[in-house]
């Protein structure tokens, strides 16, 4: 079975750390996703999986055999590069064999293999051109059958789709996770467009200057984000961050689309899902929910159509807000910032590290600036 | 105006034709001498089209000595040549290019101080140091010290330099070895510059006159240069007629390569030498 | 076994870089660098090349070699060929470039045909150009004779002999430079250019401030590279004069052949093989500071 294990990885360059301490197991079969900006040491972490680089310290298990000292021919892997490396001197299905025939596979078997290949990812008409010929995503496609054709168990992807237009990037994302349920091998993709990340991977690990900050499955990553740099790096626009005076040491976050805007008359206005179904809770006067209030500004708007985002600017800071509603708040509109306590993110101001709701509030003086969060009739009665 | 402007156009139009005709017309007059009598050779002032095309004159040429020794040395040595300069190159090209190793640079400037001395500096003592390994008077001693070119390695090292990392790495994970690497990916990547090169080199050994004159003194190791520059010692004073028939023995290949790949030639011995 | 090939490979993986330059090492270091040091070494010793010894004699061949009138004829020949055939080949060459450099497949056709001869064997350069220079039927005479000029003895005629020679080089390299220099204009960026136009440069002022001032890495590239082979000229002599008449036409090259495969006098030989090689030398290394400086623009 092929379970890639990666044992207190360290790599350095040149006496620069750029892998530190690296743990990761990556189970048989899934499609993980090595997500992060760019010099946090994915595509060297992927590079030495595949023997492209050599390992300073520590240990990479594929399956039960440690390949530390395994030239990259013998891994039992295949990689596919972000501009293809697609060999330019040879046809396309020189390109493809190439692998086969090192590997000492017999003709017939050779053909038998191509032909099956190039039927799958549609490249049966161009098997006799040259790479230079074919146009970015024929070119991605050589580069997969070439990978697929060795039948490894794990598959390496160092950004494949990234020279690709936004439509074929799309269409190329469902053909990749379809093709992970049909191989069943593990897939190890690099990207650093978490969109990507989140929509392909089964198990998710962001990495940041060297570090694995989190691995989680792309919900918990949205939801329970190990600190902040995890939960400003997933969803767009980043989490809104806050720094009250009043709570040194500590810091708030709130996802954009978590938080409510309420106009001077009263209606209220960006709505997430979960807040339509809150709205009568807030009119019951005996058990509002808890929160902060804020009196708030637009600064400015962008329609993008399904939704709308605002930068509004409040006496806690400034804020992004997404939302999701037909009607548009007008720059300079005056309105109430509304926040959930629920929906709040505590991390520690120094470190980043999430902190625990509990814990923020054994700690810190919280309940002072919380509120409960009554329908206000006009602008300025809720709030502090 | 216009008139101004067409008469400077055909005033430009003459002076290249004028140009021109200076650095060809030699050439024709090297052709059309060659198919001349004795008699229409000393003509003061010159006959300019001979009354009778004596081809004859060519094969006069070509009997007059062992030419076919002469032509087939010629073609043996410069392709020779080009044979071993291009396994020696590629290599050596290959590790320069794409490997870190102590003394890399050191190495590398070595070949280019090799690049920079001219034969003409060092053919006495080569000559000795040939004479004492008893390879004068062999194909050998026109051989051996042009078996590997530093401005190959030097173009070539260029190219290998050019090809991306990652072809090399996909190939690593296809199982190739670093020998398949190097000659079944970089040599066909490098082609151009190899046909560049190849021109280059075939031309410079073909016409080389200097090299086997000094290593040589036996006819049967002579080359074409030799032999064209011996008929006229041989056919003596006057007899130019038999000296331009054999000249063109030796300057039509040349000018029929030429014809043919003349983008690539001029690049050959151009741009190679501007970068 | 993979084990087994690793280990192997261990061992091998370090050597294989030296092994891959190993062969055209050896081929330099036995027909470029050795070859050097020995020409040093005979440059100091008296030797036929028959008698079994070399006797050491110090700069004995120095002290010959400069107090030799030929050897001063030889260097001041050499100096003069050197002169006339570079400044004359580049400043018809740059001429001629900026004519000629154009597009369209006149232009292409003119820059082909200059070109050619440098293509061509010296020794057939050499032969045409002797037939060309006969005193009684070259053609040569004809053309002077059709301008109304007195005819010239040419190669056979101490004051003129040089100049044919001279001639001959031109005219075999000039091709060659013109394409050089026609390269390098094209690598002058064309909104330069258009810049000046749009600054009503005139065109005086473009060529002496924009065309020269960008075309200078070229002109000194061709500058080393024609001196240097000036240096070594030598089939042109061979053939066309052998050093004469009476030594007017002996330059170095020819000298040391002479010297050594005449008269065999190796030692003497040698010695102005390295006053040649100082020459080149230290061309060499203007050109390489100049390589190094072009590195620099990148």
């Amino acid at each position: 079975m092929a379970e890639v294990v990666l044992k207190q990885i360290v790599k350095t360059f040149d006496r620069q750390t750029v892998i530190q301490q690296l743990d990761l197991t990556i189970s048989n079969g899934s499609f993980t996703v090595l997500v992060g900006p760019s010099g946090c040491g994915k595509t060297t972490t992927l590079r030495m999986i595949a023997g492209l680089e050599t390992v300073t310290e520590g240990e990479i298990w594929i399956g039960d055999q440690k390949v530390n000292d395994l030239p990259p021919g013998k891994r039992d892997l295949a990689m596919v590069f972000q501009n293809y490396a697609l060999y330019p001197t040879m046809t396309v299905k020189e390109n493809i064999e190439f692998g086969l025939k090192n590997r000492k596979v017999r003709k017939e078997e050779r053909e038998q293999l191509i032909r099956e290949i190039a039927e799958i990812v549609g490249l049966s008409d161009y098997l006799q051109r040259k790479p230079s010929t074919l146009s970015g995503g024929q070119r991605q496609r050589v580069a997969l059958a070439r990978a697929m054709v060795k039948k490894p168990k794990v598959f390496l992807m160092d950004e494949p789709l990234s020279n690709l237009d936004a439509t074929l990037r799309h269409q190329m994302r469902t053909e990749l996770i379809e093709l992970h349920k049909q191989l069943g091998a593990t897939f190890i993709y690099v990207t650093h467009d978490q969109v990507e990340a989140m929509s392909m991977g089964d198990q998710i690990v962001v990495m940041d200057r060297g570090r694995i900050q989190q691995t989680a499955s792309p919900m918990e990553l949205y939801q329970e984000p190990a600190n902040r740099f995890v939960a400003r790096f997933i969803g767009t626009p980043s989490m809104n961050i806050l720094t009250l005076p009043d709570l040194p040491g500590l810091q708030l976050g709130i996802r954009p689309e978590r938080v409510m805007l309420i106009r001077e008359d009263g209606s209220a206005f960006s709505f997430h899902a979960e807040w339509q179904r809150t709205k009568p809770d807030l009119q019951r006067a005996d058990n509002p929910p808890e929160g902060i209030s804020a009196e708030g500004v637009i600064l400015g708007r962008e329609v993008l159509g399904a939704e709308t985002l605002y930068k509004v600017q409040t006496q806690l800071g400034a804020f992004a807000v997404k939302s999701h509603s037909d009607l548009l708040l007008n720059q300079d509109e005056k309105v109430l910032v509304r926040l959930r306590k629920q929906d709040l993110y505590f991390f520690d101001a120094a470190a980043g590290q999430r902190v625990r709701e509990q814990d923020a509030f054994a700690r810190h003086a919280l309940e002072a600036i919380l509120s409960p969060l009554t329908e206000p009739a006009v602008l300025g009665v809720g709030g502090r | 105006m216009p008139h101004v402007h067409k008469m400077l156009k055909w005033l430009e139009l003459a002076g290249m034709m004028m140009v021109a005709l200076i650095f060809v017309f030699p050439f024709v007059w090297m052709f059309l001498t060659s198919f001349k009598s004795l008699q229409e050779v000393i003509q003061f002032p010159p006959q300019w089209l001979p009354e009778t095309w004596l081809w004859e004159n060519v094969v006069k040429a070509w009997d007059s000595g062992p030419f076919l020794t002469y032509f087939s040395n010629s073609v043996l040595v410069a392709l020779s040549i080009l044979i071993l300069q291009f396994l020696t190159g590629v290599p050596a090209a290959y590790a320069f290019a794409r490997y870190r190793f102590k003394g890399r640079n050191w190495l590398f400037g070595l070949s280019l101080i090799a690049l920079m001395i001219p034969p003409q500096i060092t053919f006495l003592p080569v000559f000795l140091e040939l004479s004492q390994w008893k390879l004068i008077n062999t194909l050998w001693a026109l051989i051996l010290p042009y078996s590997a070119s530093a401005f190959g390695i030097f173009l070539l090292r260029q190219a290998f330099m050019q090809v991306p990392e990652e072809i090399v790495e996909a190939a690593r994970l296809d199982q190739a070895s670093e020998w398949q690497i190097m000659w079944n990916l970089m040599v066909p990547m490098a082609r151009p510059v190899l046909v560049t090169f190849g021109l280059f080199s075939f031309i410079y050994h073909w016409n080389d006159y200097f090299w086997p004159l000094v290593m040589t003194n036996q006819e049967l190791v002579r080359t074409l240069p030799i032999g064209i520059a011996m008929l006229k010692q041989s056919e003596g004073g006057v007899a130019w007629h038999i000296v331009m028939a054999g000249n063109l023995i030796l300057v039509l290949p040349i000018l029929l390569i030429f014809f043919l790949a003349q983008r690539q030639i001029i690049r050959a011995f151009v741009y190679s030498g501007v970068k | 076994m993979n084990q087994q090939m690793s280990i192997l490979e261990r061992l091998w993986m370090p050597v294989r870089p030296y092994l891959f330059v190993l062969p055209a090492l050896l081929v330099f270091l036995a027909f470029f660098l050795y070859p050097i040091g020995y020409m040093i070494y005979l440059s100091f010793t008296s030797w036929n090349f028959i008698s079994p010894d070399k006797e050491f004699v110090g700069i004995a061949n120095y002290l010959e070699l400069f107090a030799e009138p030929e050897f001063h004829q030889v260097l001041f020949n050499t100096f003069l060929y050197t002169l006339l055939t570079v400044s004359l080949s580049l400043g018809i060459s740059l001429l001629l470039a900026l004519w000629l450099n154009r597009r369209g497949s006149l232009y292409g056709i003119v820059q082909g045909a200059i070109f050619s001869p440098y293509i061509i064997s010296l020794v057939s350069v050499s032969l045409l150009w002797m037939w060309m220079m006969d005193p009684r039927y070259g053609l040569l005479n004809w053309v002077l004779n059709w301008f109304g000029l007195p005819p010239s003895k040419w190669l056979t005629d101490t004051d003129s002999a040089i100049y044919g020679l001279i001639l001959v080089s031109v005219w075999k390299i000039v091709g060659y430079n013109t394409l050089v220099f026609i390269a390098g204009l094209q690598s002058i960026p064309r909104e330069i250019y258009e810049a000046a136009a749009m600054d009503r440069s005139p065109v005086w002022r473009t060529f002496s401030k924009i065309t020269i001032p960008m075309l200078s890495p070229t002109l000194f590239f061709l500058l080393v590279i024609n001196t240097i082979n000036s240096f070594q000229v030598f089939d042109t002599v061979q053939v066309m004069t052998q050093g004469g008449p009476v030594n007017s036409t002996n330059m170095l090259v020819y000298y040391i052949y002479e010297n050594g495969f005449d008269f065999f006098k190796i030692g003497y030989a040698s010695a102005a093989g390295v006053v040649l090689l100082l020459i080149v030398g230290i061309l060499t290394v203007f050109h390489f500071l100049f390589l190094s400086k072009r590195v620099h623009y990148r």
